[in-house]
């Protein structure tokens, strides 16, 4: 049964164009998702791969109901974003591409306030954020300000509040970037584990060896639109002597 | 709990952490504040005591062997500097060489004998607020002038005093609160708006473009906190900074009279002392207080809009710096004109109408009326600040606008 179900799905942006009316420059306007139609099983792993620019962080957000499609319908759990957003957005876990954290909280405020902010008790949210920072190995630095952090260790607070309120559902934006190797393994250990306990996660990355050890079905996009949606077997498929590296960019650059 | 009280908590404990905040709140107003404005007055006091014992140099022309000239010579006041032509004294005045120039009139004694008018040149700058050179040598022409005139009258056999109508008495009725209050209301309105807009700026920027750009305003609409939420959370945080922020600014101005009222009570003039008890008066204190909280949710409604509108807090803080003028003229225009009196239409412009309503609280004379027409406008000011806000929190192109 599907969780996420996207139907022609756009997205269209206003921009600055180079012509320059009497006000500045004049408006245009460009699709950065184009015709996006996907869908996606409870308990498997997503990994949305495309160069910079392609519409990878867009099209998450519309599915965590930040943004709203210009056209075509996501579905989340049964729910229609454009209808009750703040629902789905309550059965997502969302983890942005920097660490956007609180600096001068502490890594315990920072859980608090996102497991507040979610209505848990605290009586819930306290053993889960214990086994959590002990997974991590974070028990040292609870009472340490953001700003005082390794991004590693920044990076493992945003996964600990972004999981604070148990979510059906896990969108990773690029989770490794800026993360030294150590913090990768760390991250994406966790991330089987998530996925072992049979959450849906959905997660962008430019590693490819991280889609090869996790994921379950790959999309690979280009300009907004959808060039390859299939298992992970079938990305393999394209062609068996080249490794996922080389795959993709021979898609990209077709 | 709800969900603005646990985003307000937040915002609190996140901006009272930075140690600008504190040095912005508390320190500057309390302790800077009052030692700056305490040094400008003293300084203009110390200028103004020192003009009042200066002896100017008057540079001269013309006839010497007159009362006008002797009067001059006896004053201890001036230093007198004899030059050949108009045109040396001018240039004299002209160059600072001398404070001021007096042409006397080479024929002034025969002039006057004649029952003519004589013609006296003053050369002067009127740049130095300060000095007291032209009006103290305008006073002995008059003196002289006087003295003449009666000789005239004398001679022509009338009774100076008979010929004066009408013997204007003036008595000032300002009481020394209502002097207060022309005099002191505007400043204080001044230094309080100005620290409510210092209040609030600071936080809108960092709740606002700040948040946009560490990414944590992403962070914060992944969540399923509403628009309306981070409105009131923010705004109240904000809020809670300016009126702490104007808080210990009053503090700041009221703790140095209090210490003064206390410690120095005998070597203060009495006027003084109505002033500063004027200025320390509870009602007084509460109607500013009263007009200040909405006029701070007005200012940090739309440094907040500004700050989530902008790219970056640079954008933010250039947009803010040119929108801060907004709030800030209104409240020079009673201070440079002292004794204005507000209006219907006046109580109606936020910070003007809080200068003017400062005036008559210290005073004691408030229209009661025109301050609750005041209050509720701003009020009404307030809430459609927070709306334009709100919309701009619910529009996807405001928030992730790169």
């Amino acid at each position: 049964m599907s969780i996420i179900q996207t139907k022609t799905l756009f997205k269209e942006f206003k921009m600055n164009s180079e012509k320059k009316g009497l006000l500045g420059p004049k408006k245009t306007s460009f699709f950065a998702v184009n015709d996006l139609t996907f869908s996606l099983s409870q308990g498997k792993v997503l990994s949305i791969l495309g160069p910079n620019g392609c519409g990878k962080t867009t099209t998450l957000r519309m599915i965590a109901g930040m943004l709203e499609p210009s056209k075509g319908t996501v579905i989340v759990d049964g729910i229609d974003v454009r209808r009750d957003k703040h629902k789905v957005k309550s059965r997502i876990g969302f983890m942005t591409n920097n660490t956007s954290l609180y600096d001068r909280l502490t890594v315990l405020e920072t859980v608090e306030f996102f497991a507040q902010l979610n209505q848990i008790p605290a009586d819930i949210y306290k053993p889960r954020a214990n086994q959590l920072f002990k997974k991590l190995d974070m028990e040292k630095y609870l009472n340490k300000r953001i700003a005082d952090l390794s991004t590693g260790m920044k990076q493992k607070t945003s996964i600990v509040r972004t999981l604070i309120h148990d979510p059906k559902i896990l969108i990773l934006d690029e989770p490794t970037t800026g993360v030294d190797v150590d913090g990768q393994s760390i991250i994406m250990d966790l991330i089987k584990d998530i996925k072992n306990s049979g959450k849906t996660i959905i997660f962008s990355t430019h590693q490819l060896g991280e889609v090869k050890d996790i994921a379950d079905e790959i999309i690979v996009m280009k300009k907004g639109s959808i060039i390859f949606n299939g298992k992970k077997h079938e990305f393999q498929a394209i062609n068996d002597d080249q490794n996922y590296n080389e795959i993709f960019t021979e898609l990209v650059n077709e | 709990m709800s969900k603005w009280q646990i985003l307000l908590i937040k915002e609190l404990r996140h901006l009272f952490r930075d140690t600008k905040t504190i040095i912005q709140t508390v320190v500057v107003p309390t302790f800077i504040t009052p030692l700056l404005i305490g040094g400008i007055f003293y300084y203009i006091g110390s200028l103004a005591v020192e003009e009042g014992k200066k002896t100017y140099d008057l540079g001269f022309i013309g006839e010497t062997n007159n009362a006008l000239f002797t009067s001059m010579e006896e004053s201890e006041r001036f230093n007198l500097i004899g030059y050949e032509s108009v045109d040396e004294l001018m240039n004299a005045v002209s160059e600072d060489s001398v404070d001021i120039g007096v042409d006397l009139n080479m024929e002034l004694t025969s002039v006057i004998s004649n029952n003519k008018t004589a013609d006296i040149l003053i050369f002067f700058k009127d740049i130095d607020t300060f000095s007291q050179a032209k009006s103290l040598i305008v006073k002995k022409i008059n003196d002289f002038n006087d003295l003449k005139r009666d000789e005239r009258l004398v001679n022509f056999g009338i009774n100076p005093e008979e010929l004066e109508p009408i013997n204007l008495i003036e008595e000032d009725l300002t009481t020394e609160r209502e002097f207060a209050g022309s005099i002191i209301g505007a400043f204080v309105a001044l230094i309080f708006v100005a620290y409510l807009m210092q209040g609030t700026s600071t936080p809108a920027l960092d709740l606002g473009a700040g948040e946009k750009e560490r990414g944590t305003m992403e962070t914060l609409a992944s969540t399923n906190i509403s628009s309306i939420d981070i409105i009131v959370g923010k705004m109240l945080a904000i809020t809670s900074s300016a009126v702490i922020t104007a808080t210990f600014s009053l503090l700041g101005f009221v703790l140095p009279l209090i210490i003064i009222f206390l410690f120095f009570q005998n070597s203060i003039p009495d006027g003084a002392f109505t002033v500063v008890s004027s200025i320390i008066n509870p009602l007084a204190i509460f109607g500013i207080f009263l007009l200040a909280i909405p006029l701070s949710i007005l200012m940090g409604a739309f440094m907040l809009a500004i700050s989530i509108y902008s790219k970056s807090t640079k954008e933010a803080g250039l947009l803010l710096g040119n929108v801060l003028l907004i709030f800030i003229v209104p409240v020079y225009v009673p201070l440079i004109n002292p004794g204005m009196e507000l209006d219907f239409i006046g109580s109606l412009i936020p910070c003007f109408n809080l200068a003017l309503h400062t005036n008559a609280l210290i005073a004691g004379n408030v229209n009661w009326l025109l301050f609750g027409t005041s209050f509720l406008s701003t009020v009404i000011y307030c809430l459609i600040a927070v709306y334009i806000t709100y919309i701009m929190f619910d529009d996807e192109r405001i928030i992730f606008r790169s």
